[in-house]
């Protein structure tokens, strides 16, 4: 019997797409608890994103799926089950309990509305504020993803915004539903170093603050460690480690494990030795 | 001193493409968002005055805060951006003629909106072979399959559409998109940055392996540093819409001599270490700090840098492939001491 306490357990999860020949996930099973932050790491192609679609329940209608996802009880609503609700349920799940940043952030904006209105939405949604407040709240959060002249963006459409622009406005709206868990599919895969770490502060500010919960997907071992206290491996569609940050150095870990800490590794040294050489 | 234009040292290459005094800017046009009329708004400066050059085989790395104007360049020199002044020139010649342009190619820093949805990957990767008269019907899946595998996408993965495929694989896509027509110059707008590290090395390797065969004349942008030293020549940094600095990879690692590139070094190593972090707010395209543009941020500005702007220029005693645009390029060094014992 699995834990009742768990913010979100999935069980024996496969996942195969109609026009693909083979499934995408097979057998995936982990559960998180309240508060708890995962990485979810492993080579491109291996079924990262699906996994983080299948929890939304966002997948597109011809996907075959089976196995299990709970969502853990909340002030007074039992669990859900995720695969099996009505879509009205669902709807008051994503964006409020889990919320997501796509890997695509410009393809998860709406093109035709601005920017400003599109994090509005995500407040307001389901809540009764004055709009004035909403409003401040909405260039508060853009500020604080680190964007220059929020005022500016509150009005911009979203194809008039930079690649990491367009990343961290979505990382602003799925924050603006102050949700239970964050799933962030490759969350600052388009910024530089120092963007980087403001938002990696960010987010730590909201797991200190609110206990919020982290799925984070990304290819950054550095990201990973900076934010994540466990972290699952996946490997040909499947999670083959499920460990404590600190042991994925250890040597007895899986393959695939130890190919991802390595190849972190030996990046890591090149650019130190770019950099030494002349100091 | 001399001034300068971001220019290589090996001169024994011909320059094929080079930017002069490129302006480019954007109108804001969108009415209010409630409540927050700003009356007229003045335009967003994307990128102001810049000039350089690439030589032939050459890799040119552009790399700097994220909004700070990189795809506005590359797409001006796409021309899918209309320029506002300023001249860019392939091989001497403006580039402008449908022919001219075939030699240039692009891949786009969003996969997903630049390629038809409709299309299947073998569709997306042969169209641009129909420009190509030397390309015999016949001759395209052929092109095609081998242009797949330089890239590394699984052959099954042909008849997918976009919407089909991982991140990953569809970057890979993009990357073969833009190889197949066998161009001059390929610009790349981060490139790898969807990839995993093992993935990003074998794709940088391929893409190193092309450049040398051919020759091909790369300009990359990049946020990621490390990928930039292990794949660029040269490097330019922008900030704000200006080169503020251009250098080889080795200088600009090495001897950075404008704060800003600093910074950029020491923020690549931050998560690991607890590398000084460039503080304060990133400044906004429409309304630019005076003088310098970096002075709200810099640690070393004086009265001089809020009220004059720093031209990019050799520093003293440096070698004519190194430039920075600051007032106090020869105090840069001590960043690091100063940032070291916590004065910040
Ligand atoms: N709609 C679809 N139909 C068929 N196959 C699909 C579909 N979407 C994804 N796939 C396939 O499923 C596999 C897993 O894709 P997924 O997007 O989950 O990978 P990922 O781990 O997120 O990779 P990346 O790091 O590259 O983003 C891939 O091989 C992909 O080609
Ligand atoms: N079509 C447009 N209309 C209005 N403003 C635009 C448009 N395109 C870009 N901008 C603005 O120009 C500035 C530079 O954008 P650009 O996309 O060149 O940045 P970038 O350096 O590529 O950043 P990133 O690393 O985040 O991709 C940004 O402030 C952006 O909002
Ligand atoms: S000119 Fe002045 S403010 Fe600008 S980077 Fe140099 S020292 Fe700093
Ligand atoms: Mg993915
Ligand atoms: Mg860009």
């Amino acid at each position: 019997m699995k834990s009742t306490s768990a913010l979100i357990d999935v069980a024996d999860l496969s996942v195969r797409y109609a026009r693909g020949e083979l499934p995408v996930l097979r057998d995936v099973s982990f559960s998180m608890d309240p508060g708890e932050s995962i990485a979810l790491v492993g080579d491109s192609g291996c079924g990262k994103s699906t996994l983080a679609l299948t929890m939304m329940r966002l997948l597109p209608a011809d996907a075959m799926v089976r196995g299990s996802i709970v969502l853990g009880e909340r002030g007074g609503s039992g669990p859900i089950d995720i695969l099996g609700t009505d879509e009205r349920t669902m709807q008051s799940v994503r964006g409020k309990r889990i919320a997501m940043v796509f890997q695509n952030p410009i393809g998860s904006l709406d093109p035709v509305m601005r920017v400003g209105d599109q994090i509005l939405e995500v407040i307001l949604a389901g809540r009764k504020s004055a709009r004035s407040a909403t409003r401040s709240k909405a260039l508060q959060l853009l500020e604080r993803v680190g964007i220059a002249d929020p005022s500016r963006l509150a009005r911009a459409w979203p194809h008039e915004l930079s690649g990491g622009m367009a990343q961290r406005v979505t990382l602003a709206m799925a924050l603006a539903g102050e949700p239970e868990l964050l799933i962030a599919d490759e969350p600052t895969s388009a910024l530089d170093g120092n963007v980087q770490a403001q938002i990696v502060e960010l987010i730590c500010e909201c797991r200190r603050d609110s206990g919020l919960s982290l799925l984070l997907i990304t290819h950054d071992m550095a990201v990973a460690d900076a934010l994540a206290s466990r972290v699952c491996v996946m490997n040909e569609n499947r999670i083959v480690d499920d460990l404590p940050i600190e042991a994925a150095n250890a040597s007895n870990r899986h393959a695939a494990t130890r190919r991802l800490v390595e190849a972190a590794a030996s990046k890591r040294q090149k650019v130190a030795a770019t950099m030494d050489g002349g100091r | 001193m001399t001034h300068h234009e971001v220019a290589s040292r090996d001169d024994s290459e011909p320059v094929r493409i080079r930017v002069s005094d490129l302006h480019v800017s954007f109108a804001d046009r969108s009415r209010r968002w409630f409540g927050s009329s700003l009356g007229a708004s003045p335009r967003i400066q994307a990128v102001k005055g810049i000039d350089l050059s690439i030589r032939k085989g050459e890799c040119l790395g552009l790399v700097g805060e994220s909004g700070c104007g990189k795809s506005t360049l590359a797409r001006a020199i796409m021309r899918l951006t209309p320029v506002e002044r300023g001249t860019i020139a392939l091989d001497g010649r403006t580039l402008e003629s449908k022919a001219t342009r075939q030699r240039v190619q692009m891949v786009f820093q969003n996969a997903h909106s630049s390629m038809n949805p409709r299309m299947t990957v073998e569709a997306i990767v042969s169209d641009p072979l129909r420009f190509d008269d030397r390309c015999e019907k016949s001759e395209r899946a052929d092109r095609v399959s081998k242009v797949l595998c330089v890239v590394g996408l699984d052959d099954h993965l042909r008849r997918r559409y976009p919407h089909e495929l991982s991140g990953g694989q569809l970057q890979r896509v993009a990357i073969a998109r833009a190889l197949v027509l066998d161009p001059d110059v390929l610009i790349c707008d981060e490139p790898v940055s969807a990839l995993d590290v093992t993935a990003q090395v074998e794709i940088l390797a391929q893409l190193k392996e092309i450049q040398r065969e051919r020759s091909l004349t790369m300009l990359f942008i990049t946020h990621d540093l490390d990928v930039a030293y292990s794949i660029c020549d040269r490097l330019a940094v922008m900030y704000l819409g200006r080169v503020v600095e251009t250098g080889s990879v080795s200088q600009i690692a090495r001897q950075p001599r404008h704060p800003y590139t600093f910074f950029l070094n020491s923020a690549s190593q931050r998560l690991q270490h607890d590398s000084p972090i460039l503080g304060g707010e990133p400044p906004s395209p429409q309304n630019p700090p005076n003088g310098c543009a970096f002075h709200p941020r810099c640690p070393i500005a004086t009265d001089r840098c809020r009220s004059q702007s720093p031209e990019l220029v050799t520093p003293e005693g440096q070698p004519i492939s190194q430039a920075a645009a600051c007032h106090h390029s020869d105090r840069v060094v001590q960043l690091q001491k100063l940032t070291t014992t916590n004065q910040f």
